[in-house]
C-alpha cells in the first residue's frame, strides 16, 4: 500500500489496557492555563518511570469551562485505578494547586471515581470549605493568592495507551517534518493525547536488554549507526526514524489519530518519507492491535 | 397533562398535599375527582374544588389554573414531573419535595420549599417567611435543590438549611441564613438584620450589601472568588443573568464566631 507515494508496511500496532481520567484546568488567562497544564504534564511521558502518561487535550475557550474563565483539558493515563489515584493527587497538588489563580475540574464523571479535593483538601488546615453547586462538591482551600477551587472527585475509564507508528524517512530534517505535519493534525482530535515531547519520541525502545535489571532498551533494529552490525529495519536509504506514541480513551479514538497522523506525516513527504511502520511485540502482549493498513482503507 | 381548575375561591384552606404529577400521572379524570382532598379541617375530594381534565400528553406534568393563596401545600413531597401554578399558592409549596420542577407563576406563603430535598422551585412573585427552612421541631431545613424566586422573601430565608441554593432577585427580610447548616443563599435585593445569625457553615452572598455588619462575623477582606464565577456561571445558565453579572470581588465575613464560624456573608467590594 502507497499513501503519497510512501509506503504503508504491513504491520500493526500493539496497545494496552490502561485506565484515564479527563481534568479541566481553568485560570485567568488562557497562557496560565496552559502554564497548568503544562507543568502538570511534565514529565509523564511512560509510564515505566514516570507513573502517569499524560498531556493537554486541548484548549477551552471561557464558554466551555465551569467557571467561564479560559481554560485547558488534559488527560492522564496510568496503569490501574490506583496508581492513577496517586497520579491526580501528586500532579494537581503540586503543579495545579501551586498555579496562579487556577481552579481544576473534574473533565468526566463516569466511573468509580478517584478523590480530587477530597484528598488536596486537607492543605487548608482546617478552613477548608465545602461547597455543592449543580449537584456537584467542590473544595474551596485558602492559599495565599485566594482560594484554590477543586472538584471533590474526578471519574476514570478504560482506555487505550501505547498507540503508535513510526515514520522512516531520508533525512533527519524530513523525519523530524513529517512528525510534525502528523501531530499537527492528531492534535486537532478529541480522547487522544501524544505523551512524548511534542508528540514525539525518537527513542523507540524493544523488550528487555542485555544488562540485567534493564527491563527495555534500544530499538536498534531501527538505530540507523549501527545498521551494519545488527538486524535491521531500515531501508536503504532510511536514516532517520521517529515514532508518535497515541493513548486514547477508547480503541477508536486512537485508530482515528493514528490515520489522522499516517496521512498528514506522508502528506507532502513524497521522496524524503520512506516507509511508516509500527511498533507491537508480536502480538501477544497487548489486547489492541492497530494494523495500520486497515486504518487506511 | 392534567389541568385542575379552581371553581371559586374556598372560604376555608385546601391541603393539596398528595396532589403532584408523579403521583397521579396514570389516573383518570373520574379517578382524579375522587383523590382526597383536605377542606379545612374536614375532608372531601378533589372534585369539590377543582375541575379535572386529562389530555393525552405529558402525563407527569400537571398544571393548576388559578391559583389562591388559601392552597396549601402545593407540590409537597413531589419527586418528579412538572408541577405548574398559574396563581398564588398559600403555606408550604414545595415541603420536602424530592425531584421534579415546581413552578408558581404567581407568590407564595409562609414556608415555601421547606425541608426540600431536591429538584426546583420556581417562583415569580414574592414568598411569605422561612423559605427554605426547616418544618417544626426539626433540626435542619432545605437539604437540597434549587429555589429561584423573582420577588422578595420574609423572614428567615434558609433557617436551618443544611444544602442546596436559593436565589432571591428581591430583598430578604431578618434572620436570614440564620442557624444555616450549610448551602448557598444569594440575594439581589437587601438584606434585613440579624443575617447568618447562629450560622454554622454556608454562604449567603448580599449583592446589594448588608445593613448592618453582622455581629458574631469577622472581617477577611476583599477578595476575588472563583467559587463566584462558578456560582456565576452557573446562574448564567438557568437566564439568571442579571445576578451572575454582580459577582465580583467581594468583601467576605466569617461567621458566626459563636458557632464555630465556618459560614461566611459575602457582599460586593
Amino acid at each position: 500500500v502507497i499513501l503519497d507515494g510512501v509506503e504503508i508496511e504491513d504491520t500493526f500496532a500493539e496497545a494496552f489496557g490502561m485506565r484515564a481520567t479527563r481534568l479541566v484546568v481553568t485560570a485567568d488567562s488562557a497562557g496560565w492555563a496552559r502554564i497548568a497544564g503544562e507543568t502538570a504534564t511534565g514529565f509523564a511521558t511512560s509510564v515505566i518511570a514516570c507513573g502517569a502518561e499524560a498531556g493537554i487535550e486541548r484548549k477551552l475557550e471561557p464558554a466551555e469551562t465551569p467557571d467561564g474563565r479560559p481554560g485547558i483539558a488534559i488527560l492522564l493515563f496510568a496503569i490501574n485505578r490506583e496508581a492513577l489515584a496517586k497520579a491526580v493527587r501528586d500532579r494537581v497538588g503540586q503543579c495545579i494547586l501551586t498555579c496562579p489563580g487556577t481552579a481544576c475540574y473534574a473533565g468526566m464523571s463516569d466511573g468509580d471515581p478517584v478523590p480530587l479535593g477530597r484528598v488536596l483538601r486537607f492543605f487548608g488546615d482546617g478552613h477548608q470549605a465545602a461547597k455543592r453547586v449543580a449537584g456537584r462538591r467542590f473544595w474551596r482551600i485558602p492559599v495565599m493568592d485566594g482560594e484554590f477551587l477543586c472538584e471533590d472527585t474526578v471519574g476514570q475509564q478504560k482506555a487505550v495507551g501505547g498507540g503508535n507508528f513510526l515514520i522512516l524517512g531520508r533525512t533527519r530534517a524530513a523525519v523530524l517534518a513529517g512528525a510534525e505535519r502528523a501531530i499537527a493534525a492528531m492534535r486537532t482530535l478529541p480522547d487522544v493525547i501524544m505523551p512524548f515531547p511534542g508528540g514525539v519520541v525518537r527513542s523507540g525502545s524493544k523488550l528487555g536488554s542485555r544488562y540485567k535489571g534493564l527491563n527495555a532498551s534500544s530499538n536498534l533494529a531501527y538505530c540507523p549507526t549501527v545498521r551494519g552490525i545488527v538486524a535491521t529495519a531500515l531501508p536503504d536509504a532510511a536514516a532517520s526514524v521517529l515514532e508518535i506514541v497515541i493513548d486514547g480513551l477508547s480503541e477508536a479514538a486512537i485508530a482515528g489519530a493514528t490515520a489522522a497522523g499516517i496521512r498528514g506525516a506522508c502528506a507532502g513527504g513524497k521522496g524524503e518519507i520512506l516507509r511508516i511502520s509500527a511498533g507491537n511485540y508480536g502480538g501477544k502482549l497487548g489486547a489492541f492491535h492497530f494494523h495500520l493498513r486497515k486504518l487506511l482503507a | 397533562m392534567i389541568r385542575l381548575t379552581l371553581r371559586a375561591r374556598p372560604p376555608f384552606r385546601l391541603s393539596l398535599d398528595g396532589i403532584t404529577p408523579d403521583r397521579i400521572a396514570r389516573l383518570g379524570a373520574s379517578e382524579l375527582e375522587r383523590l382526597p382532598l383536605a377542606q379545612g379541617n374536614r375532608r372531601g375530594v378533589l372534585g369539590d374544588w377543582f375541575r379535572v381534565a386529562v389530555a393525552g400528553d405529558a402525563a407527569d406534568r400537571l398544571a393548576i389554573s388559578g391559583g389562591d393563596e388559601r392552597l396549601d401545600d402545593v407540590g409537597a413531597g413531589m419527586t418528579g414531573g412538572e408541577l405548574v401554578v398559574e396563581g398564588d399558592v398559600g403555606a408550604g409549596a414545595g415541603t420536602a419535595m424530592t425531584g421534579g420542577t415546581l413552578r408558581i407563576a404567581g407568590s407564595a406563603g409562609y414556608g415555601a420549599a421547606m425541608a426540600m430535598r431536591g429538584g426546583e422551585l420556581h417562583i415569580a412573585g414574592d414568598a411569605g417567611d422561612r423559605l427554605g427552612g426547616a418544618l417544626p421541631g426539626e433540626r435542619s431545613g432545605m437539604s437540597e435543590g434549587i429555589v429561584v424566586l423573582s420577588g422578595s422573601a420574609g423572614s428567615g430565608v434558609g433557617d436551618r438549611m443544611r444544602r442546596g441554593l436559593i436565589v432571591v432577585a428581591g430583598a430578604v427580610g431578618p434572620f436570614s441564613a440564620a442557624r444555616m447548616l450549610a448551602g448557598t443563599i444569594i440575594v439581589g435585593g437587601t438584606v434585613g438584620e440579624q443575617p447568618g445569625v447562629a450560622m454554622r457553615r454556608g454562604s449567603l452572598v448580599a449583592l446589594a450589601g448588608t445593613t448592618q455588619p453582622a455581629p458574631g462575623f469577622a472581617d477577611c477582606g476583599v477578595t476575588e472568588l472563583t467559587m463566584m464565577r462558578l456560582i456565576g456561571c452557573f446562574l448564567a445558565r438557568r437566564g439568571l443573568a442579571t445576578l451572575a453579572d454582580r459577582a465580583g470581588p467581594v468583601r467576605r465575613r466569617v461567621g458566626d464566631l459563636a458557632q464555630g464560624g465556618k459560614g461566611e456573608i459575602l457582599t460586593p467590594a
